[in-house]
């Protein structure tokens, strides 16, 4: 069973515009690790992630919960986890989801095309976290990626390049891909090992879609990726921008579009890469404005960074939004400081032991505000 | 009560996008404004403001003293919140923002250097050595920490500064593309780099915990296409989109052959990316004709046959004829070039094999097409590639 949303797979809306999800969480590799009982002989060396599963049950219980678009709403959501496990829905019901091998993975896809393929004003959503790999194309390693006793080694990987391009075959005009790949492996096997994958759809020229939007995280290597046993950072970064980060007001509402989110993710991400001092990149494209969700109202990112290193150690930073405090963080916490508010006035006050205080009030805007503080 | 509102940059401002706010925080219009230049805009209340987005992504914001009128210059930017970052005096860079920032605050200065004296470029901020500058010969390998080495193909004179840290170099302009190469212990790092280049900085930091960074930041001879692709990078549709204009008016010059191809190619990118098909007419044939040696404008000219001309035959044409030229310049134009060979059957196929062994590991995210090469050392300090535009505000 992967059918995270609705309860009965058989209630699935096909026949008016619907978004159709299909969420992969892959954190444990059978063959991948120092304890894999059949050990691959591609990246072996590389390592189960705790963050991964965690990430993608984020992803499909904000879906469920979060997601508004009066035009396409929410049709179903296929959910693939590894280690497989039972998962509590939004409405307290219980399922057991499917091992995200590549088998499930390719069955769960297939369910998913159709139903994407009903109408041409769905719209399509693909988010897979687990381990990945670059060349000229990407490729996402399913569960039981690098199987020895497969005849060809690279028969459970997909090659998630071809798939996007496939899936122009798909009458969903609007396709947003999520790639929150863990790029950790050698470069070695990258170009020696003729890396290849399967590319579950296949298009032509003939075969257009109005919106084919690919949002990557890029950061390198597995600490730059999230903390163990919490979502990565790419994750935070993607619900941070769904609930009103990434939203633009171009008219009386709050919109999330597919340009308002590339944007927005590339400055949440540098945000959280000054917070964790870590190299922390995405590659998010210019995409055209297609609409992806109308949030209550816009936030705003904000981050307040003080010079020298002294007046950061002392900074004592409040946040107000008319009378009420949003945020306090005393001298002593960690810095610099990063913190989330609702679009509109704001007020923030950094007083410090030995220096000067600086009040900032200012309407505050998507996505991002940094504060830097100079003393 | 609504007026007008009166927006002026100053010479010394780059172009960038300017996106008018009312004070429910809707978008009211969003326009590039030049060096110099002034726009208008009819605004719905007096409490209006503005957001300036600058092509390193930052965005201020900004209000007017209650007459609706603004004159922005770099110097009303130095004291806002959110402007570029200067560099903590006392000590290098530790982290990756940091390292960015300094890039920014070092891309300013250069361009009071060059409007001053030409040469040479202040890079000794943090140098752990003293200074070198001159003019280098083809062949000299300059060395920066941990014996990384930059070199520069083709091999040309140009203006040098190395302060042990950083080097900075600015090669004499072409029409044919550079190939830089920063040697990394195993790896190799290999940028491809526009003819119009102004500078390149390659800058070795270590950050983190254990971490090193190699940054590097190009400056090609167009304040507009840098501002474009970087707006491109960043994914800022909205900021891009006011450059449309502009876009046009560099295939423009195109056509009355004051050549620059990569700007050109830069604007092409933007329009394809807008599907602004209706300026782009046929000038991106011009572009993959007279330019040979660049693969760029061959997939632009094959994805406007697939987009808008509806002539696959074209496209699989061009398509494949990009590959034979080699890479393109632009990430931007490896990606749609390895997406549209997925789309041609059994010759792209082999034509996308052939890329590959081209492109090996690629840096994605990188403004320029930037590749690594080699097996790195699977223990000691992990290195971090960081390829940008040297936007200075």
């Amino acid at each position: 069973m992967s059918c995270y949303w609705p309860t009965d797979m058989n209630a699935v809306e096909t026949g008016a515009p619907r978004l159709h999800a299909l969420i992969i969480g892959v954190g444990n590799y059978y063959h991948l690790g120092l304890d894999a009982k059949k050990p691959s002989k591609l990246l072996s060396g590389l390592a189960p992630l705790t963050t991964t599963p965690l990430s993608a049950k984020r992803i499909a219980s904000w879906l469920e919960s979060h997601c508004q678009n009066p035009a396409c709403p929410l049709g179903s959501i296929e959910l693939l986890l590894s280690p497989e496990e039972t998962v509590k829905r939004g409405d307290g019901s219980i399922v057991a989801i499917e091992d995200a091998t590549m088998a499930n993975i390719s069955t769960a896809f297939k369910r998913w095309y159709g139903r994407c393929h009903a109408q041409k004003a769905n719209m399509a959503v693909f988010y897979f976290a687990g381990h990945g790999i670059s060349t000229i194309s990407h490729f996402l390693l399913p569960a039981d990626f690098g199987n020895p006793d497969e005849p060809d080694d690279w028969e459970n990987c997909i090659n998630f390049s071809d798939m996007q391009v496939g899936m122009a075959k798909c009458a969903a005009q609007t396709q947003m891909f999520f790639v929150d790949a863990c790029r950790d492996a050698p470069i070695a096997a990258l170009t020696q090992k003729n890396p290849h994958g399967r590319s579950l759809a296949a298009a032509s020229f003939q075969d257009k879609v109005d919106l084919s939007a690919a949002y990557f995280a890029s950061s390198e290597g597995r600490k730059a990726y999230g903390r163990d046993d919490e979502e990565t950072f790419f994750c935070k970064a993607l619900i941070m921008c769904l609930e009103g980060v990434g939203a633009r007001k171009a008219g009386p509402k709050w919109r999330i579009d597919a340009a308002s989110l590339s944007s927005a993710l590339v400055s949440v991400m540098e945000t959280l890469g000054t917070t964790e001092n870590l190299p922390l990149t995405s590659d998010c494209r210019v995409q055209k404005p297609v609409p992806l969700h109308y949030p209550n109202g816009g936030a705003v990112v904000v981050k307040v960074d003080c010079e020298p290193d002294q007046a950061n150690a002392e900074a004592n930073i409040s946040v107000m939004q008319g009378s009420n405090i949003i945020h306090m963080s005393q001298a002593g916490e960690r810095r610099p400081w990063m913190g989330r508010v609702t679009a509109g006035p704001t007020k923030v006050e950094v007083t410090f032991a030995t220096y000067p205080p600086e009040i900032v009030d200012e309407e505050m805007t998507p996505p991002t505000y940094d504060i830097e503080v100079r003393r | 009560m609504s007026g007008t509102m009166r927006i002026r940059f100053a010479p010394d401002m780059p172009v960038a996008a300017v996106e008018v706010l009312s004070p429910d925080l809707e978008t009211v219009k969003q326009l590039a404004i030049r060096p110099g230049g002034e726009e208008q805009v009819q605004v719905p209340s007096e409490r209006s403001f503005i957001r300036v987005h600058l092509p390193s992504g930052r965005i201020v914001t900004l209000r007017h003293d209650g007459n609706l009128t603004y004159e922005i210059s770099r110097s009303a930017l130095e004291g806002r919140r959110g402007r570029p970052r200067t560099s903590t005096p006392n000590r290098p860079p530790i982290n990756i923002q940091e390292v960015r920032g300094y890039h920014s605050f070092r891309s300013e200065a250069k361009q009071v250097s060059v409007a001053t004296t030409g040469v040479p470029l202040p890079v000794e901020l943090f140098g752990t050595e003293g200074p070198s500058t001159g003019t280098i010969a083809p062949g000299f390998n300059p060395v920066l920490p941990d014996a990384i080495r930059a070199e520069w193909q083709p091999e040309v004179r140009g203006q040098l500064s190395l302060d042990g840290r950083e080097l900075a170099f600015a090669p004499i302009v072409q029409d044919r593309p550079y190939a830089l190469r920063v040697f990394v212990g195993a790896i190799r790092l290999v940028v491809s780099l526009p003819g119009k280049l102004d500078a390149a900085y390659v800058r070795v930091d270590e950050v983190g915990e254990g971490g090193r960074l190699v940054s590097v930041r190009i400056a090609t001879t167009s304040n507009e296409a840098d501002t474009v692709g970087a707006y491109l990078a960043r994914g800022d549709y909205y900021a891009a989109e006011t450059m449309a204009s502009w876009a046009d008016e560099a295939a423009e010059m195109l056509m009355d052959k004051m050549q620059n191809p990569y700007a050109a190619t830069v604007g092409a990118y933007l329009l394809l990316r807008l599907e602004r098909f209706d300026l782009m007419r046929n000038w991106a044939h011009n572009l993959a004709k007279w330019f040979p040696f660049l693969s760029d404008g061959c997939v632009i000219w094959a994805w406007q046959n697939i987009r808008q001309r509806n002539n696959p035959e074209a496209a699989r044409q061009y398509l494949l004829e990009a590959v034979t030229r080699g890479l393109p310049v632009h990430t931007e134009g490896l990606r749609l070039l390895s997406e549209g060979l997925r789309l041609i059957g059994q010759p792209g196929v082999q034509a996308l094999a052939d890329l590959n062994q081209l492109s090996g590991r690629v840096v994605w995210n990188s403004p320029f097409t930037a590749r690594l090469e080699g097996t790195p050392s699977t223990t000691g300090i992990t290195t971090t590639f960081d390829v940008d535009y040297m936007t200075a505000i």
